[in-house]
């Protein structure tokens, strides 16, 4: 075995480039509205990843099935503009004649940005347009186009139409063609409004370039489900509550009630009587809020477009559960801290503090028997992440919505070692003088917080199947 | 080109964006596959590419010598890859579906090289780390040292007991195969 080997190993990963780029785009551009991504927003992207990854790499990859291609060689220019992005919802709304063109143009300092079309349909905002070659005059390197947007005279990254935004863009022969994606923000949908939009620059080049957009839809069909199934075991409850259908695409609205906050319940896929698949994107938050039995969640995320002559519909819920962080001060040697969910503990026999280190000796207790090798590899690579130590006067400072130690007031990390497996018996040493550290150390002012939810598999939960009404026509 | 990506790195240093940009792209198989050896999968290491390039670029104005971009931009890696494995809170979650995925014996008839692929990612953290930056990245043991910060002979220490490890895998798996 030689580095060449091992090089043409890990040259096996491969590498989705265009993802790979928008996700270098993303990064930035997040700097560029000052904010950091909230948590539900970066669940958000991942459930899109996996929800696109299921929609099949044939999607992803640009590749066009021969049906696509005959149907797309009778499709006005539009349609092309949609194949280029690979955008199947726009290429079967352009063939239904169900796209809006438009032609607003508008030069600012030379550049000439102009809107080509736009749709909505179900969840979905579509709008199309051009920029001029004059943007390569602005900071960015060839090739590269960034729009500072914003929708509806919101200002920076407080705008709900750019958690779900994604963007699209090509070289054409006089300049840049680009397509913008939104998840329609609103709890209810207008038939008609109109979509103010700001661009306040392009690759530094100063706008304003202002637009009104038209966007509408035909009504949607509504299917009322309203079914709730319970789990009262995992402290959770979901309600499908319906199905609306839009011309080329389909979503779910379906509440959840949770018991904590934290866990995530997401619909993986639904199956329905005659065994077609259905598969979900992005989850919008419609409404959250605390009642008595809860936290109530309402989403709507978008879904391949439902058949109309189907009987039932089979959805398959899963549930990652949250297990609160339990917390101890490190006043004394040997403790117990119970999950607050699961049968599960931490047994904590002694913590001593030598020379610039921290030990903690603990087992795991409550872990079913006779763990696989791979488990316990895996427990002692998670316990590394387990455990914090937070001086106590900042437990409060810590951001519920983005949690981590406070800077130089915690410590996130640890060395573990297994003492024996059998017993769940290990020792984590915590350096106190890393990059995460605490200032002025002491152990009686340390508080140790630990967390059981990674001992905890996401579950399937059992399928909800519903009878859908039969349509009348 | 040496120079060129040293001018484009002096420029990000500065600010510039889309500099920056550039500089992250040229190396953009490096920076997916470093994250994937962590996270095992691709949507997690896009996000983890996501945010090294937030993290990078918010911090770039910080690195003071050029030459140094590639490890600095390395640890960022391996941080924020941590950093995720951490606060998708079920770090590497325990269900089957999840162990099922491990490669280990999932594959039986791929080739070597994959197998070989499949043993480093089992590898234990700091091993993988030693791994594949001595190999992969063809850094000096000191540079590795500076980007794990622990001394050069733990590296070693690494190097030698992580290559052990993957031999016997490796060969296990052979064995395996042919036998």
């Amino acid at each position: 075995m030689d580095n060449k080997e091992i090089k043409s190993a890990i040259d096996q990963i491969a590498v989705p480039k265009e993802k790979v780029f928008d996700a270098i785009n993303k990064g930035l551009n997040k700097t560029e509205h000052g904010g950091r991504a909230r948590r539900k927003k970066v669940l958000a992207v991942t459930v899109t990843a996996t929800a696109a990854a299921l929609l099949g790499i044939t999607f992803a990859s640009g590749f066009v099935s021969p049906a696509m291609n005959k149907v797309l060689a009778n499709t006005p220019i539009l349609g092309g503009v949609f194949q280029e992005f690979n955008d199947r919802t726009g290429v079967e709304l352009a063939n239904e004649d169900a796209v809006t063109e438009l032609n607003q143009s508008l030069t600012r300092n030379g550049v000439t940005v102009k809107l080509t079309s736009a749709y909505f349909d179900g969840n979905v905002v579509s709008i199309t347009g051009f920029v001029d070659e004059n943007v390569v005059k602005g900071g960015n390197e060839k090739g590269e186009v960034s729009f500072d947007v914003n929708f509806e005279h919101y200002r920076g990254d407080n705008d709900p139409w750019l958690r779900g935004k994604s963007n699209n863009i090509k070289k054409v022969e006089t300049g840049y063609i680009f397509q913008w994606k939104m998840a329609y923000p609103y709890k209810s949908f207008k038939e008609n409004s109109t979509l103010p939009i700001t661009i306040h620059n392009i690759n530094g080049i100063k706008g304003e370039w202002n637009f009104d957009i038209p966007i509408q839809q035909e009504k949607n069909s509504t299917l009322a489900i309203n079914t709730e199934q319970a789990y009262p075991e995992d402290e959770v409850k979901i309600n499908i509550k319906e199905i609306l259908t839009a011309k080329a695409s389909s979503s779910l609205i379906y509440e959840t009630v949770e018991k904590y906050k934290s866990d995530d319940i997401y619909i993986k896929k639904a199956v329905d009587n005659k065994g077609n698949v259905y598969t979900f994107e992005n989850p919008t938050y419609l409404e959250e809020s605390k009642q008595d039995d809860g936290y109530h969640s309402t989403v709507r995320t978008e879904m391949t477009k439902l058949k109309s002559d189907i009987t039932s519909l089979t959805f398959y819920p899963h549930l990652s559960a949250a297990d609160p962080k339990v917390q101890q001060l490190l006043g004394s040697k040997s403790f117990t801290l119970k999950s607050t969910r699961f049968d599960l503990g931490l047994q904590v026999n002694d913590v001593t503090q030598t020379s610039g280190k921290l030990v903690i000796d603990y087992q795991i207790t409550g872990l079913p028997k006779n763990l696989s090798e791979d488990k316990l590899e895996t427990i002692n690579h998670n316990l590394e992440y387990l455990f914090w130590l937070v001086d106590k006067d900042y437990i409060k400072k810590i951001d519920p919505e983005n949690p981590w130690t406070p800077k130089n007031h915690g410590i996130p990390f640890n060395k573990v070692k297994m003492i024996d497996k059998a017993t769940a018996h290990f020792q984590s040493t915590f350096d106190l003088n890393g990059e995460e550290r605490i200032e002025n150390f002491k152990l009686e002012n340390t508080m140790l917080l630990f967390d059981f939810s990674s001992f905890i598999p996401s579950k399937e939960l059992k399928p909800i199947t519903v009878q859908l009404p039969m349509e009348n026509d | 080109m040496e120079i060129e990506g040293q001018k484009l790195i002096k420029k990000a240093i500065k600010g510039n964006k889309s500099a920056f940009e550039k500089l992250i792209q040229q190396h953009y198989e490096r920076i997916y596959r470093t994250a994937y050896l962590y996270v095992h999968n691709e949507e997690d290491a896009l996000d983890v590419v996501q945010e090294t390039a937030y993290q990078a670029f918010t911090s770039i104005h910080s690195l003071k010598n050029p030459e140094y971009f590639m490890t600095w931009l390395t640890k960022i890696i391996i941080r924020c890859s941590a950093q995720l494995l951490k606060r998708k809170s079920n770090v590497v979650p325990l269900s089957d579906e999840i162990m099922s995925n491990l490669p280990e014996r999932a594959y039986p008839n791929m080739d070597d090289s994959l197998q070989l692929l499949s043993a480093i990612q089992q590898l234990r953290e700091t091993y993988r780390t030693a791994i594949f930056l001595f190999y992969y990245y063809d850094y000096s043991i000191k540079t590795i040292s500076n980007i794990m910060e622990v001394p050069e002979s733990t590296v070693k220490t690494y190097l030698s007991r992580g290559k052990a490890e993957l031999k016997k895998s490796y060969k296990n798996e052979e064995d395996k195969c042919h036998g």
